[in-house]
């Protein structure tokens, strides 16, 4: 067989091939319906979303959950007594941040430094995954380029300097999650 | 120890500790939740024009949730972070021209879903893009005495683009070969969606390598600046003289628009390296 009658045989299968598979949905809808069936279509729309929810094991009256520390040995660095759980669900990027104040003691106008709190992720052994809070900006924590599904365990941790006086401090932490551009 | 329960003997107890720290203890995690869609709104509208648009929000946790529904403006930080500004307080501000009929606070009971409404009013004669967020919190009524107390907060982020008056430009500021970065600036009215990439090249101009930017691609806001990284390991350069050329583009639908080129010589000596152009 010459080249020539061998491309000329691929140009026929390719004309006849190709309208037949991009029409062979409507042949089948058609072939149904001659049957006597009839065809639904199906409508979906997938809205994007972004869903952020924390717990955590201890509450204050209205049930927001909160983060308790007991700073009893002096300076040093405490862990909180439970940790954060946070679920991100998304079916698009996302990014999530951490926003603190100062702690602060209203009688005696103390105040500890948002700098002083930290967090790490599922009990990351590794002390420099430990990421500082800012008084100045919320701190990212991480980003997601992609769908996300997740819960993750959040360690906070404050530092006890020599220089923070002994009261009763109090404070927020804001739990920020927006779209990823 | 187990004066308090002396029915029990203490192995019984531990034993019933450990069957309701397994079956009793779901309920003890409080949790609050809030889902909003879409949380990025891209709208086209003309100067003068008005649009109405719905941002829907569920509290998908297990307890009545106030939430607090704000309008604020956003920048995105050189390293591409997103950082709310309050109202009116970047220069491309759209928190301004949107208004909303709803109560600034919202009772939702667990799984109540809401549909919460804005109108955005274009003012004659403007131009470009304009960014604003429709900024929804939860957050503690009450601080307790000596705790730290947890609240949410999310956010639909509204693109708003002046249609045919939109101005594309973009520079690049600096190419800092110490720290490995290029700093682009987006010169024009409206977002762009940016990427370059680094050519290192011989002296007669022949490309050796062509490197890509890792933060490809990016967006930048208008007047916004935005850093790219380097990914080469410069150390293994030979000793020799280069020229280094960034190239930054632009994506716009297809089309690809080229934004700025810059061009520095680079010497590797034998001891350490000499940045001699820039």
């Amino acid at each position: 067989m010459s080249k020539r009658n061998l491309v000329l045989i691929i140009i026929f299968f390719w004309m006849v091939m190709v309208p037949f598979f991009l029409n062979s949905n409507v042949l089948a809808a058609e072939k149904w319906e001659s049957l006597g069936q009839t065809t639904i279509k199906v409508i979906a729309e997938v809205k994007p979303y972004i869903s952020i929810s924390i717990s955590s094991p201890v509450v204050i009256s209205d049930n927001t959950p909160i983060i308790d520390f007991n700073c009893d040995r002096g300076p040093g660095i405490y862990q909180a007594k439970y940790p954060l759980n946070i679920r991100i669900t998304s079916n698009s990027g996302m990014e999530l941040y951490f926003e603190a104040h100062s702690l602060r003691n209203e009688e005696n106008k103390l105040e500890i430094p948002a700098e002083k709190l930290s967090f790490k992720f599922d009990s990351e052994s590794d002390e420099s995954n430990l990421i500082n809070l800012s008084s100045k900006n919320a701190v990212k924590a991480f980003e997601s380029l992609t769908f996300i599904d997740q819960v993750y365990q959040c360690d906070f941790q404050l530092e006890i300097s020599p220089e923070i006086k002994a009261g009763t401090y109090e404070g927020t932490i804001i739990v920020q999650v927006l779209p990823k551009i | 120890m187990f004066k308090f329960c002396p029915k029990f003997k203490p192995n019984q107890l531990k034993i019933c500790l450990l069957l309701l720290f397994l079956f009793g203890g779901e309920r003890a995690f409080s949790q609050i939740a809030l889902n909003i869609s879409p949380p990025i709104l891209e709208v086209e509208v003309t100067g003068g024009g008005v649009r109405n648009f719905q941002i829907e929000l569920i509290n998908g946790g297990e307890e009545e949730i106030t939430v607090t529904v704000d309008l604020a403006d956003f920048l995105l930080s050189p390293e591409g972070n997103t950082e709310l500004q309050g109202k009116g307080e970047t220069s491309f501000s759209l928190s301004e021209w949107m208004t909303t009929k709803q109560d600034k606070q919202i009772v939702l009971k667990p799984g109540e879903k809401r549909k919460v409404g804005f109108e955005l009013r274009v003012p004659r004669g403007e131009r470009g893009a304009r960014y604003g967020v429709v900024v929804f919190e939860a957050l503690p009524r009450e601080i307790p005495r000596g705790k730290i107390a947890l609240g949410i907060r999310t956010g639909s982020l509204v693109f708003l683009t002046i249609p045919r008056t939109e101005k594309i430009g973009g520079e690049i500021k600096e190419i800092s070969i110490e720290e490995s970065k290029v700093t682009f600036q987006n010169t024009g009215n409206t977002h762009l969606e940016v990427e370059g990439s680094l050519l290192v090249k011989n002296p007669e101009g022949k490309v050796i390598n062509r490197l890509h930017f890792p933060e490809n691609p990016s967006l930048v806001l208008p007047q916004g600046e935005r850093y790219f990284s380097i990914p080469w390991d410069k150390e293994s350069l030979l000793p020799g003289k280069y020229l280094l050329e960034v190239r930054m583009s632009a994506r716009r639908g297809r089309q690809l628009i080229n934004l700025d080129r810059r061009e520095i010589e680079y010497e590797v000596l034998k001891g350490g390296e000499k940045q001699i152009g820039g």
